[in-house]
């Protein structure tokens, strides 16, 4: 999805219809000139390996300034300042000496910081950060979270943040959208999503989690596997590995059922016909048991 | 000798030169055990050394200090023999983070989960092999189906389902299992951490369980080590190390975590623990078998 709105793949992908607009302007038809000229400087990304990122031959610095000086008529010098200046805004200790080193003296949670610097060179007003905190440590995790946190209030960028850890998205985000099998079946504010879950889907990702299998000593995962995108399944993708999928599953896509203003899901069991099930996984209750250590 | 220890390590370091100035001490003095049937759980962020204790435990690498009893018999060391490193490997078993590194693409399933039997030369159970494989890809969760087709046709969850099926067929006392779920996706993560339970469970193995994700090492383990460094800053059993952390590098691991409840998370303040602080060098016991760097 992020690599769409980037204009990233493949020449043989394209969009079927629909159309996407970054800041109000419809870049579904953008060329490849046009893009260029709007990656960096509108919208950024961040990718899960830092090291197939940055370029193992060059030092971290010049890789910033680069960036820098790609999309900003600024001299050399100011470019440097800036590069400076945006590793230590990242919590790069010692920026300066650090500046010539080459990718390969940080760790893999340095190396995702300057990422994120190089990304954020250029005042994008939109970040893409994708998978940007799984390949890290649950601490250096947790500092990047809250340094894409500080950023988003120093400078106003908005972060799309792409991952499958349900525990960084509770900490970070403002409005949830869970995908499966190439479509949004929930979307919602965060507190929608976690305390009041609507798609089958939704329930297992989160029963799956195992900070909620403590109590129990028994974690629940979803059997199976996700659908081959090649050849769909008709209906429900996800009607296979649902243990509440309804008939008409097998056979109807189920479209998006309006819950509230903000909160959206695609299942049949929001149809009027549907029969009432009680969702296998209650965080509200929970809510306010966690222990601050 | 204490003989309920599977697996003893003694005061153990492992230092590698790398060169006249640079000597990295990835284990720097360690010392633990693992009883019999325990799974004990073992954390810290990258670099620590987790993997190192692996290798070291699996006799890849030969410590340079300190000494490693496997069943209350000497295994590190030189004189160490060819014979009793087979002999080694034979009751342990490793699996790996990346399970597409650690399966020969060329190999068919099959091939992979037999190749143990034919390098240890175990004759007694090749020769109901068919049985023990079906009755394996059972255990494991795969159909046997699966037996003809090669690592490269199968997703993450289902190698690793394969690695852990060639990790049992000799029957090991002992396994040990480095980050193996870091690499899957969530869903299939807690697909492998129930079928990791239930073998456990069921085969009454020990188990070294290596991970960075405490909510995961919480789940399976009955006792948690925290390194740092190359040291063990805390061991305990795992709910007392959960309810009452002591070493302040334990407290910012465990508040680091993230916990599915957004208002909670959001007001959350995680601790951080600047690790360039120089740790203690004795371990004292607070309470019966919990044990932290001062």
């Amino acid at each position: 999805m992020c690599q769409s709105v980037m204009h990233l793949l493949p020449p043989y992908a394209y969009i079927k219809h629909g159309t996407m607009s970054v800041c109000g302007q419809d870049i579904t038809n953008y060329t490849e000139k046009q893009m260029r000229k709007l990656r960096g400087s509108v919208v950024s990304m961040v990718f899960q390996d830092p090291l197939a990122t940055l370029n193992p031959t060059i030092p971290i610095g010049k890789q910033i300034t680069e960036a820098i000086l790609k999309h900003q008529k600024v001299s050399k010098a100011a470019a440097k300042a800036r590069a400076l200046e945006l590793l230590e805004l990242v919590g790069i200790e010692d920026a300066a000496n650090r500046f010539d080193l080459q990718p390969h003296f940080f760790s893999g949670g340095m190396r995702q910081r300057c990422v994120i610097a190089a990304a954020l060179a250029t005042n994008a007003r939109l970040l893409f950060a994708d998978e940007a905190t799984t390949a890290l440590d649950v601490t250096v995790k947790a500092k990047i979270l809250d340094l894409l946190l500080d950023i988003r209030k120093e400078t106003g960028v908005s972060i799309v943040f792409v991952t499958h850890d349900l525990g960084s998205v509770a900490r970070i985000a403002d409005r949830v959208a869970v995908m499966y099998a190439g479509k949004i079946v929930e979307l919602g504010t965060a507190e929608d999503i976690f305390y009041d879950p609507r798609h089958p889907y939704t329930w297992g990702l989160l029963s799956s989690l195992p900070a909620l299998a403590i109590e129990t000593g028994m974690l629940r995962y979803i059997p199976g596997m996700p659908p081959p995108l090649l050849y769909p399944p008709p209906g429900d993708a996800f009607a296979v590995r649902n243990e509440y999928a309804l008939a008409i599953d097998y056979e109807q896509m189920p479209p998006m059922f309006q819950i509230s203003d903000t909160h959206f899901a695609a299942t049949w069991l929001l149809d009027e016909r549907a029969p009432k099930i009680e969702p296998p996984i209650k965080l509200r209750e929970r809510s306010g048991k966690w222990t601050q250590i | 000798m204490d003989t309920d220890m599977i697996i003893e390590l003694r005061d153990v370091r492992q230092y590698f030169r790398i060169n006249d100035r640079l000597t990295i001490k990835a284990i720097d003095g360690i010392s633990f055990g693992i009883q019999r049937g325990e799974v004990f759980g073992l954390v810290g962020e990258t670099g620590c050394g987790k993997s190192t204790v692996a290798r070291v435990i699996s006799g890849i690498y030969h410590p340079t200090e300190g000494e490693v009893l496997f069943q209350g018999e000497r295994i590190s060391g030189r004189h160490h023999s060819k014979v009793q490193a087979q002999n080694l490997q034979h009751e342990m078993q490793l699996i790996f983070q990346d399970s597409a590194a650690s399966l020969n693409p060329r190999m068919t399933v099959e091939q992979v989960i037999l190749e143990p039997l034919r390098i240890h030369g175990r004759k007694d159970i090749r020769a109901n092999s068919k049985a023990r494989l079906e009755s394996l890809m059972h255990d494991v969760g795969l159909s046997t189906s699966f037996l003809s087709k090669r690592p490269g046709e199968l997703s993450g969850g289902q190698r690793q389902r394969v690695a852990i099926a060639r990790s049992l067929i000799l029957n090991p006392k002992l396994i040990v299992a480095d980050e193996p779920i870091a690499s899957l996706d969530i869903s299939i993560q807690a697909q492998i951490m129930t079928l990791f339970q239930r073998l456990q469970r069921e085969n009454g193995f020990s188990f070294l369980f290596i991970a960075h994700d405490l909510s995961v090492v919480r789940f399976i383990s009955d006792r948690i080590g925290v390194m740092l460094h190359g040291k063990l800053v805390e061991i305990a059993p795992t709910e007392e190390l959960f309810t009452n952390p002591i070493h302040p590098y334990t407290r910012a691991l465990l508040s680091a975590i993230p916990i599915p409840d957004p208002i909670f998370e959001r007001s959350k303040t995680i601790q951080y623990y600047d690790t360039k602080m120089p740790l203690g060098t004795t371990m004292v016991e607070h309470s019966p078998g919990h044990l932290a760097l001062e």
